[in-house]
Parts: C-alpha cells; sequence; structure tokens
C-alpha cells in the first residue's frame, strides 16, 4: 500500500508539535487529552457488530487512558443522523465518530444529499473489525442453499413464490451485503441484488 | 433480526457477529456469507456466495475517526492504542470469537480503505440502481 508522503509527514509533524507542549516551560495550563470522559457515538442500536466491538474498544481504552470512555448509541435513518451528530461535534477529541461499511462505504452513493462527506468531515483515526455478512433464513423458508435461493426467482416453478408472497421488506441488509468486486460483477448477481429489498442498516 | 427469529421476515442479510448465537441454537438457517473466504470457525461450515457466483467478496467493518480539524496528536495517540489493542492476542480472541477479524491499520492507511469502499460501492449502487428503502 502507498503513502501519501505529505500526510505523513503531516502526523509525524504533528507527533513533534505535541511532545514541544510538553516540554517544561512550555506546558499549557490544560492537562493531556484525555482529562474528561471520551464519548464513541456509534450509529446504530446496541447489539450490532459495530457495537458490539465499539464497546470492546472503549472498555479497554477505559483502562488505558484512566477516563471514561462512554458509548452512546443514536440508530435510526442508516446512521446518516448520528454522523451528522458527530460531524458538529467539538473537534476537541472528546466526541468520537464510530464509522463504518454502511455511514461511510455504501452511504455517500446511496443518498444524493447525504449531509456529510466521510474523509472531508472526518479524520479517519483505525478500522477496528471486518466481519463477513451472511445470508439467514427463518427456518420455515423452503430454501437451504443459494443455488436454491436463485432457482426460487423463477416464477412458475417457485416454492419460495408461493409461500412467501413479495416479502415487503427484508430488514437489515447490511451495506456491504449485495456488493463486491466491481470488475466481474456479473448480470446474475445484479438480479440476485436487485431481487432483494435493501435496508442498508446493520453494520 | 428479532423479525426474522419471529417469522415477520424470512429472508436476511446480517453480520456473522450479530447472527452467530442465533445460527448455532439453530433458530435461523444460515445459506452462504459475503467473504471471498469462509467465515472463522464455528461458521466456517457456510458455503461462500462466490462458491455459487464466483468473484463475489464483500465484508462488514467499522472504525473510528474523528470530526475535521481534531488535533492529530489525538488522532494519532487514539490510534497508537488502538492498534496495541488490535494486535493483543486477548482481544484478538474476542473479536475471532464473535466470528470477525481484527483490522489495525494507521489513519492514512483507513483513509485509502475507506476510499476504496465509496468507490467500490458508488459502482454497485449505480449498476444495480439501488435506492434507499427498496
Amino acid at each position: 500500500m502507498k503513502f501519501a508522503p505529505t500526510r505523513r509527514r503531516a502526523l509525524a509533524l504533528a507527533g513533534a508539535v505535541g511532545a514541544s507542549f510538553a516540554a517544561p516551560g512550555l506546558v499549557r495550563a490544560q492537562a493531556p487529552w484525555p482529562n474528561k470522559p471520551v464519548r464513541f457515538v456509534v450509529p446504530f442500536p446496541p447489539g450490532q457488530a459495530a457495537d458490539i466491538f465499539a464497546r470492546l474498544m472503549a472498555e479497554k481504552l477505559t483502562d488505558i487512558w484512566k477516563q471514561q470512555v462512554i458509548v452512546e448509541n443514536k440508530g435510526g435513518g442508516s446512521g446518516i443522523p448520528a454522523t451528522e451528530y458527530g460531524k458538529a461535534a467539538a473537534p476537541d477529541g472528546y466526541t468520537l465518530m464510530v464509522v463504518s461499511s454502511g455511514t461511510f462505504g455504501v452511504n455517500p452513493s446511496l443518498y444524493p444529499d447525504l449531509p456529510y462527506k466521510p474523509l472531508v468531515d472526518f479524520l479517519p483515526i483505525s478500522n477496528i473489525f471486518l466481519v463477513p455478512l451472511v445470508i439467514v433464513a427463518h427456518p420455515t423458508l423452503p430454501v437451504n442453499t443459494l443455488g436454491e435461493l436463485i432457482a426460487a426467482r423463477n416464477p412458475v416453478s417457485s416454492p419460495m413464490r408461493r409461500r412467501v408472497r413479495e416479502p415487503r421488506s427484508i430488514s437489515a441488509w447490511s451495506s456491504s451485503s449485495c456488493a463486491q468486486n466491481s470488475t466481474s460483477f456479473t448480470s446474475r448477481t445484479r438480479a440476485v441484488v436487485r431481487q432483494w429489498p435493501t435496508c442498508w442498516a446493520a453494520t | 433480526m428479532a423479525d426474522l427469529l419471529g417469522g415477520h421476515v424470512k429472508l436476511m442479510m446480517d453480520s456473522t457477529a450479530a447472527a452467530l448465537n442465533h445460527i448455532r441454537d439453530g433458530r435461523i438457517k444460515a445459506l452462504a456469507v459475503t467473504t471471498a473466504r469462509p467465515a472463522p470457525p464455528p461458521l466456517d461450515n457456510i458455503p461462500t456466495i462466490a462458491a455459487t457466483l464466483p468473484g463475489f467478496d464483500a465484508a462488514g467493518w467499522s472504525g473510528l475517526a474523528a470530526p475535521a480539524r481534531t488535533p492529530l496528536e489525538i488522532v494519532a495517540k487514539v490510534n497508537r492504542d488502538m492498534q496495541a489493542l488490535l494486535k493483543d492476542d486477548a482481544v484478538i480472541r474476542q473479536i475471532e470469537q464473535r466470528a470477525a477479524v481484527p483490522a489495525p491499520g494507521t489513519p492514512i492507511e483507513f483513509a485509502d480503505f475507506i476510499k476504496k469502499e465509496i468507490d467500490t460501492w458508488g459502482v454497485v449502487v449505480k449498476a444495480t440502481g439501488t435506492k434507499p428503502g427498496t
């Protein structure tokens, strides 16, 4: 992976500036960050992957920083209201935003009027995890494999079409749910993606 | 997920982390995972979508970002401390137990990754005509 030398230098420089403030005679009245609780804003309800691992990080960083790291869940609206809230927070390091494949990866293409620009309104700090997504079905759905699910799209012979009439909403198709590499994006995949309503909310 | 468990929704996609316990308890059945490689154990027996649709590879992820104009030395410190955690054996185990994979890296690597994700999903959304809530 290539690094942009200017930004790399900027970060190194930032470290040096930080060190000089800590030097005797230059110490500011304010104690070094963090000197009060830090908030992690999670744009999803508790229990989703982004929340689970944000809480894990918060717990461990609380020990390291000797300051409480509070997880604040603000779910709903595809994570957009919460991320807008994070964007508007004071840029003092005491409010940090949990960002995801949904809010940062997909939303920019899905919402033309998205009220935030991921790489303009925020400074990325670090990814935390990658997680496979899984197509899961209720046990009563009469398909057991992806092949059967695709076959079930065919009218006439589809047992699924008979039993499950146009599910009104198939929830929590997460951000990364239907994608893949653009190069080998097949029309078949497109058909599968089109078939299933999306709700871009899970991660 | 509650709607799926209750049978109101018959089919959905969620992270392995959120679905793990319900799959293990047999309350829902897993058809396929989105990543090119199988999920970590104990979900490694679920077939990949790529086995049926070659080339399919997608994952969920989340990380941390700061509002623009946050001092870079704070960003650098948070990154340093997170890298230490994401490379700590006990933390790695805790992440893997939820069927996820730790993703450490520098702020610049994360920025590059986000940019790639935005580009990838831009192509997908355009190609599929996906609209919010459709």
